[in-house]
C-alpha cells in the first residue's frame, strides 16, 4: 500500500498543482509558463494520484478520459487556427480582441493535448 | 459562395454523423445538402458564367508559399460540380434505403460528405497545389469507402490497392504540378493556360508523363485498370457515385482541364489516344465476359473512361463537345444502372447474372428505371446516350489522326458496351422468373426515385436538348480555350456517323444473342492485377530479408547506432568545417554554483552508469536532468528550465512504471563491452562539448533571435518570447508537433491494450 503520508500529502498537493499549472497557462504569453508547462504538471498532478490512490481513482478524478482529451485538444488548436480564415485572415493568424488572443485558445489546446499524450501512456502502462 | 460550394459538405460530414447516429430513419433528408449545392452550382453558371466570364474566390492560407485556397469557376468546373452534387444528393437519398439500420451508416455518411466536399475541391481548386490536396482526399476518403465492410479482406484488399495505386499517382500529381509552377511562375491554373508556349520548355516532357500517370492511374486507364472492378467490393451505392459519376472521372476531368496548358503536342495527344483505345478495347471486351453484374458495369466504365481518354487526345472543338455529352450521358446511364444492381441485389443476394431473371414481374419500376438507362446505354435514339456516342464518332471521323482506325475500334467498343448493358439493364428483369427472385418485390421507394430519375434525365435531355446547349458549349471552352456556341440536335441528316451508329445497334442485338458464346471466349488472364501484387510481394521478401540484420530486438544496439551515426557525422562535419572551438570573447571561469551543479551531475551520471537495478538507474539520471534543468534556471531560462523539471520528473514516472515490474539487472555487461560503451559515451561526449563551443564562435550571432525579442511584444502581444513563437509564430509547427505527441500517445495505448488482451486470452 502507498504511504500515508504521501497519500495524505497528495491530497493537498493535487489541487494546488492544478491551480498553478492553470496559472502558468493563463500567465504563460508574459510570463514564464504556457501550456505545454501547464499540461506537463496538471499530469504530474494526476500521476501522483495514479501512484497514491491507484488509477481508477485518478480516472475518476479526471472525470473525462485521456484520450478524449487528445482529440479535444488537437480540435481546439485546429478550430483557432480556423477562425482566423474565417476572419478572411490566412490559417493560425492571431486574432486579438483588447488582451484576450487567439494564441491563448491555442495553448489550451496545446496544454489539453499533453495532459492527454501523459495521462493516456501513464494511466495505460499503471494499468497494464 | 465558391468557398460554401466547396467547403460545406467537409463542415456537413461530422453533422450527418450525428444524424446518422441519432436519427437513422430521416438519413434521407442528408440529400437536401448537395442539391442545394446542385441548384446553386447551376445558378452561378446560368446568371454569372454566362454572362461574365469564369468567377474566382481566394481564401489566404500561405500566401507568401503560393499556396492560397483560389477556387475559379468556370463552365467546365461548374458543370462537374453539377454532376458530383446531383448524383451525390441521389446517393445519399439511395444509400439510406440500401444500408437502413446499417450499424456502421453514420461513418459511411462522414465519408461520403468528405467525399464529395474532396470532389468539389478537385473540380473547382485554381490554385495546383490545392488541387493535389483535394486529389488526394478523395483517394484517402474512398479508400475508407472501399474498405467500408471492414471485416472483409477482400474489401480490404481491394481497398488498399485502390489506394496505393491513385496514391501514387497523387505523388505524380505533386511533382507534374512543382515543375509546372516552377516553369510557369505561377500557381494559379488559370493563368497558366497564358503563360506561353510550355511545349519548348525543357521540363514540358516529364510534366506531361507525370500528369498522365496521375490521370491514368486514377481514371483506371490501362495499364492499371484492374482497380476499379476490384473496388466493387465497396456498397453499391459508394461504387455507383465514385465509380461511374465522380472519382473515376476525375482523372479525365484533369486531362481537360490541362489541355490548354499542356495539349496540343504529339505527345500529348498519341498517347491520349493509344492509351484511351487500348483501355476502351480492353475494358469493353472484358465487360462481356463477366458474369457479376457490378464487374460488369466496372469494365463497362473502364472502357468508357478509355472513350473520354480519346476524345481529349482528339482535341477538337468537336470532341471536347462530344466528351461534355458522353461524361453526362455516361454519369446517368452508369450511376442509374449501378443503383438499380443493387437493387437487385438488396431483393435476390445476388448478382449473378445467370441466377437472376425475369424480375420485372416483381420489380416493375426498377425495370423501367433499367431499361431506360440501358436504351441510353445502347444508343437507342430518343436517349442521351445516343448523342454520346453520335458525337463520338462524329469526332473520331473528322480527327486528324487515324479517323478510320479510331472509328473502327469506337464501334467495335460500343458495340461490346451495348451487349454489356442489355447484360446488366434487361437480363435480369426478361424472360421465367428464376428461383432467386420467387421471394423479390419491389426495392423501397429511396431506392428506384435514384434510378429512375437519373434515367429520366438521360430522356429530357434527348427530348429537349435546348436546355443543356449552352452548359455544354461552356464546358467545352474549358478543354479549348475557346467558346464556340453548340446546338446539338437529335436528327442532322444521312450522315456516314448515323450509319455507324446503326451498325453499332445491329452488332449489339447480334453480339447479344451470342453472349453465352462471347463469354465463354475469355482469353488467358491478361494478369495485370499481378502488376500491382507482384512489385509488392517482392518488397516485402526483401524487407522480410533485410529487418532480421537490423531489427535485432535490442534497444541497447540501436541506442549505440543511434548515437555513433549522430557523433560520426557531427565530429566529421567539425573535423571538416570547423576552426578553433573558441568562443568569442573567450572562456569564462566557472561560478561555485556551477561547479557544484556540475559536480552532482557527474557524480549522478556515473552513479547511473554503475547501477545494479533499473531503478536505481532511472533515479541517478532523473538526477542528471534536475541538475541540468537547475543550470538552465541560472542561465535565465526559466521556461527551458520548467519544462525540463516537468519533463524528467514524468520521464521518471513513466519508467518507474514500465521498470516495477523488474528487480536487479539478470546479469551486468561483460568488462569488454562495457569499455566498448565508455569509449563510446566519452567520445561522442566530448564531440558534442565541442560542438557547444564551436557554436559560441560563430561571428554573427542569428539574426532571428533579435527579430523574435523584438516583434514578440509588437506583433504577438506577448513578453514571454518563447510561448510567442510556440502559439503564434511558428504555432503551425507546433500544431504538427502535438498531432505527433498524439498519434504518438494512441499508439502506446493501441499496443499495451493489445498485448494486454492477448495475455489475458492465452
Amino acid at each position: 500500500m502507498s504511504p500515508l503520508i504521501l497519500r495524505t500529502a497528495t491530497r493537498v498537493l493535487m489541487p494546488l498543482m492544478v491551480l498553478f499549472a492553470l496559472f502558468m497557462l493563463v500567465r504563460g504569453h508574459n510570463d514564464p509558463g504556457g501550456g505545454f508547462v501547464g499540461g506537463l504538471v496538471v499530469s504530474a498532478a494526476y500521476a501522483l494520484l495514479a501512484f497514491t490512490s491507484g488509477v481508477a481513482e485518478a480516472r475518476r478524478a479526471l472525470i473525462v478520459d485521456p484520450e478524449r482529451l487528445l482529440g479535444v485538444g488537437l480540435l481546439v488548436a485546429l478550430f483557432t487556427g480556423l477562425s482566423s480564415a474565417l476572419a478572411g485572415e490566412p490559417f493560425l493568424t492571431a486574432l486579438w480582441w483588447g488582451g484576450l488572443g487567439s494564441p491563448l485558445f491555442f495553448d489550451i489546446g496545446v496544454f489539453l493535448v499533453v495532459i492527454g499524450v501523459v495521462l493516456t501512456m501513464t494511466f495505460t502502462l499503471a494499468e497494464d | 459562395m465558391l468557398s460554401f460550394l466547396v467547403l460545406s459538405p467537409f463542415v456537413l460530414a461530422p453533422v450527418a454523423a450525428y444524424v446518422g447516429g441519432r436519427w437513422p430513419s430521416q438519413v434521407r433528408w442528408l440529400a437536401l445538402w448537395p442539391a442545394g449545392l446542385a441548384l446553386l452550382a447551376e445558378h452561378l453558371l446560368r446568371t454569372q458564367v454566362a454572362v461574365g466570364g469564369p468567377i474566382t474566390t481566394a481564401l489566404p492560407w500561405a500566401a507568401p508559399l503560393g499556396l492560397t485556397l483560389q477556387f475559379h469557376a468556370d463552365g467546365l468546373a461548374l458543370v462537374f460540380a453539377l454532376m458530383i452534387t446531383v448524383i451525390g444528393a441521389l446517393v445519399v437519398w439511395y444509400a439510406s434505403a440500401y444500408l437502413a439500420g446499417h450499424r456502421d451508416l453514420p461513418r459511411l455518411l462522414t465519408a461520403l460528405f468528405l467525399f464529395m466536399g474532396a470532389m468539389l475541391g478537385v473540380a473547382l481548386s485554381d490554385n495546383l497545389f490545392a488541387l493535389f490536396v483535394f486529389w488526394e482526399l478523395t483517394g484517402f476518403t474512398s479508400y475508407l469507402l472501399i474498405g467500408f465492410e471492414h471485416d472483409d479482406a477482400a474489401a480490404r484488399r481491394a481497398a488498399m490497392q485502390a489506394f496505393v495505386l491513385t496514391g501514387a499517382g497523387g505523388l505524380a500529381l505533386l511533382a507534374g504540378a512543382t515543375l509546372l509552377v516552377q516553369a510557369t511562375g505561377t500557381t494559379a491554373l488559370s493563368e497558366m493556360a497564358r503563360a506561353g508556349d510550355l511545349a519548348s520548355h525543357p521540363v514540358y516532357v516529364w510534366a506531361v508523363v507525370l500528369f498522365f500517370a496521375a490521370a491514368f492511374t486514377k481514371s483506371a486507364q490501362v495499364p492499371f485498370h484492374f482497380w476499379l472492378p476490384g473496388a466493387m467490393a465497396a456498397p453499391t451505392p459508394i461504387s455507383a457515385y465514385l465509380h461511374s459519376a465522380t472519382m473515376v472521372k476525375a482523372g479525365v476531368y484533369l486531362l481537360a482541364r490541362m489541355t490548354p496548358v499542356l495539349g496540343g503536342t504529339d505527345l500529348w495527344s498519341n498517347t491520349l489516344l493509344v492509351v484511351g483505345g487500348t483501355t476502351m478495347v480492353v475494358g469493353a471486351w472484358r465487360a462481356v465476359q463477366e458474369t457479376d453484374l457490378k464487374r460488369v458495369l466496372a469494365y463497362t466504365t473502364v472502357a468508357a473512361l478509355g472513350a473520354l481518354v480519346l476524345m481529349i487526345g482528339i482535341g477538337t472543338q468537336g470532341a471536347a463537345v462530344a466528351a461534355i455529352v458522353y461524361m453526362i450521358a455516361h454519369a446517368s446511364y452508369k450511376g442509374s444502372l449501378f443503383m438499380v444492381v443493387g437493387a437487385i441485389d438488396h431483393e435476390t443476394g445476388t448478382r449473378d447474372v445467370t441466377r437472376l431473371g425475369g424480375l420485372r414481374q416483381k420489380m416493375p419500376l426498377t425495370a423501367l428505371a433499367a431499361a431506360l438507362a440501358a436504351a441510353s446505354m445502347v444508343g437507342l435514339p430518343f436517349f442521351f446516350g445516343f448523342f454520346g456516342k453520335e458525337l463520338f464518332y462524329e469526332a473520331g471521323w473528322t480527327s486528324a489522326r487515324a479517323p478510320g482506325l479510331l472509328l473502327g475500334v469506337s464501334v467495335a467498343a460500343s458495340a461490346l458496351m451495348g451487349v454489356a448493358a442489355l447484360t446488366a439493364g434487361v437480363g435480369p428483369f426478361v424472360g421465367r422468373l428464376s428461383e432467386v427472385g420467387e421471394r423479390a418485390h419491389e426495392a423501397p421507394r429511396a431506392m428506384w426515385t435514384g434510378p429512375l430519375s437519373l434515367a429520366g434525365a438521360g430522356v429530357i435531355f434527348a427530348l429537349a436538348p435546348g436546355i443543356i446547349n449552352g452548359p455544354i458549349g461552356l464546358a467545352a471552352a474549358g478543354i479549348t480555350g475557346a467558346y464556340q456556341d453548340v446546338h446539338i440536335v437529335l436528327w442532322h441528316g444521312f450522315t456516314p456517323v448515323l450509319g455507324f451508329s446503326a451498325l453499332t445497334l445491329l452488332l449489339v442485338a447480334g453480339l447479344y444473342s451470342q453472349r453465352h458464346r462471347l463469354r465463354q471466349l475469355r482469353p488467358a488472364s491478361v494478369g495485370s492485377d499481378r502488376i500491382f501484387w507482384g512489385p509488392l510481394r517482392a518488397l516485402e521478401r526483401v524487407s522480410e530479408a533485410v529487418s532480421p540484420a537490423l531489427y535485432r530486438g535490442s534497444i541497447r544496439g540501436y541506442v549505440l547506432v543511434l548515437i555513433v551515426a549522430t557523433g560520426g557525422l557531427l565530429a566529421a562535419a567539425l573535423l571538416v568545417g570547423g576552426g578553433a572551438p573558441v568562443p568569442r570573447g573567450g572562456l569564462v571561469p566557472p561560478r561555485a554554483f556551477e561547479l557544484v551543479m556540475v559536480t552532482v551531475i557527474c557524480v549522478a551520471a556515473l552513479a547511473a552508469a554503475r547501477a545494479t537495478s533499473s531503478m536505481r538507474a532511472v533515479l541517478a539520471l532523473g538526477t542528471v536532468g534536475y541538475g541540468v534543468a537547475l543550470l538552465f534556471v541560472t542561465y535565465g531560462a526559466p521556461d527551458l528550465a520548467m519544462t525540463q523539471f516537468s519533463v524528467e520528473t514524468l520521464t521518471v514516472v513513466i519508467f518507474v512504471l514500465v521498470f516495477r515490474m523488474f528487480g536487479s539487472f539478470d546479469h551486468l555487461s561483460s568488462r569488454l563491452v562495457r569499455l566498448r560503451d565508455a569509449i563510446v559515451a566519452g567520445v561522442v561526449g566530448a564531440v558534442i562539448s565541442a560542438l557547444v563551443l564551436f557554436v559560441g564562435t560563430a561571428d554573427e550571432p542569428s539574426r532571428l533571435a533579435d527579430f523574435f525579442a523584438e516583434a514578440a511584444p509588437t506583433l504577438g502581444h506577448g513578453r514571454n518570447v518563447v510561448n510567442v513563437i510556440l502559439v503564434d509564430f511558428r504555432a503551425f509547427d507546433t500544431m504538427g508537433e502535438i498531432t505527433v505527441l498524439a498519434v504518438a500517445a494512441i499508439g502506446v495505448h493501441a499496443l499495451l491494450r493489445i498485448g494486454a488482451q492477448e495475455r489475458r486470452n492465452s
